[in-house]
């Protein structure tokens, strides 16, 4: 994984405005802000877990949570697909 | 009277009467109270018939929910006369044939239910109890869902709605609302042939929604209609003709999305709407069910629930 992505961090569009419950089949995103719910997979899940509190670095999220993910590039890739979707954005 | 008398105590008379008065006719439905007012003789025919048994309520007690069926004005009493279904002055739906009246009064309550029931996440489902433990099955029109329910309340389940699922924004609990079983073209037929105790009133032919007819609830169930039930299961079923029964497990997360989808005031709740649904999702097990019979459903089912529960 190139240095500049590993450093990049990323971030929820309005953290405050986000609510999220976890159960083994996946996520259940709700956004107060644009009265949205969705339904994610549990590691998209748990890549909201970590931004609600603090925009981070794909390591930062891998860290909080090995289990969820088989290496960093997993990490980096869904964070590029929650992008892709207006989830999550770079926070720099 | 007494405020624990019950329709059935009405004569004809009486009770077209009360249905003319300026208060309506007071009556208990679960917890609320509505007033009905009413010219239209179907509809005094309807509630005698299927609100038998449901308590009258004081004409002193708070009238929660004032509604009106009316016949229209004008040349249309005489000629192919219409019933106007009316809330606090609005008038939520278009004219319908006059036959159709008791049906109207149906749908507009549960309208009203809906749309002004506070302090309740409210889903689109049928509601029963056993042992204690709540079954809320949630479908869209056409799932067969009110079929299910009226078997099941006839096989001694206690019936909570067949229309509504009320889960408390504080304690989580369902809030029982039984009223009559809305039961649809082969359906009805179906039902009758179920038990000789299920009363069937009044039939509405050639309604938006085909034939339309509906069930009295158990008179068990309008005596326990305070009493609120814990959540257990949570089932989305799916009639099909001449298919297999299949019940299959559903996972939190599909379950809670599918509530969404079924629910009517989950979005107006916002976060308050999103933690009540989270709550009653983890608080019950969910299942999606495919079937061609209440013959097969049934005792599946219920044996789901009795090892469950």
């Amino acid at each position: 994984m190139a240095a500049d992505s590993e450093e990049r961090r990323w971030a929820l569009k309005s953290p405050e405005a986000i609510s999220v419950r976890h159960w083994p089949d996946g996520s259940v995103v709700y956004d107060a802000r644009e009265s949205f719910t969705w339904m994610l997979s549990p590691q998209a899940g748990a890549v909201i877990d970590v931004l609600k509190l603090d925009p981070a670095p794909a390591s930062v999220i891998h860290a909080a949570h090995p289990e969820a993910f088989s290496d960093l590039q997993e990490v980096a890739d869904l964070l590029s697909n929650l992008s892709d979707h207006g989830i999550v954005h770079s926070a720099q | 009277m007494a405020s624990s008398s019950r329709i059935s105590d009405l004569t004809d008379t009486e009770l077209a009467a009360r249905l003319r008065s300026p208060a309506g006719l007071r009556i208990r439905l679960g917890s609320f109270v509505a007033g009905i007012r009413s010219d239209i003789r179907p509809v005094a025919r309807g509630i005698s018939a299927l609100y038998a048994d449901f308590p009258l309520a004081g004409h002193d007690e708070f009238c929660d929910f004032p509604v009106e069926l009316s016949g229209s004005g004008g040349i249309r009493r005489v000629i192919r006369p219409q019933a106007i279904f009316r809330f606090e002055g609005m008038q939520p739906f278009k004219p319908l044939p006059g036959e159709q009246a008791f049906a109207m009064l149906e749908w507009g309550l549960n309208w009203v239910f809906t749309n002004h029931a506070q302090h309740s996440l409210i889903i689109h489902a049928a509601v029963l109890e056993r042992d204690g433990a709540g079954l809320i099955m949630a479908a869209p029109p056409g799932s067969g869902k009110s079929t299910l329910c009226a078997g099941l309340a006839l096989r001694g389940w206690r019936l909570l709605s067949d229309e509504l699922a009320m889960v408390g924004l504080d304690d989580g609990l369902l809030t029982p609302l039984p009223r009559p079983i809305s039961l649809k073209n082969q359906s009805i037929d179906l039902v009758r042939k179920l038990s000789p105790d299920a009363v069937i009133g009044p039939i509405a032919y050639d309604t938006a929604k085909g034939t339309v007819a509906h069930m009295r609830p158990p008179r068990a169930s309008l005596n326990e209609a305070l009493l609120k039930v814990q959540p257990r299961w949570i089932l989305f079923p799916k009639f099909g003709i001449d298919s297999p029964c299949e019940i299959e497990a559903t996972g939190k997360a599909q379950t809670f999305m599918q509530l969404v989808n079924n629910s009517f005031n989950y979005p107006r709740l916002g976060t308050t709407g999103f933690e009540a649904m989270g709550r009653l999702v983890d608080a019950c097990d969910g299942y999606t069910a495919r079937y061609g019979s209440l013959d097969q459903i049934v005792p599946e089912l219920e044996s789901i629930c009795s090892r469950s529960s």
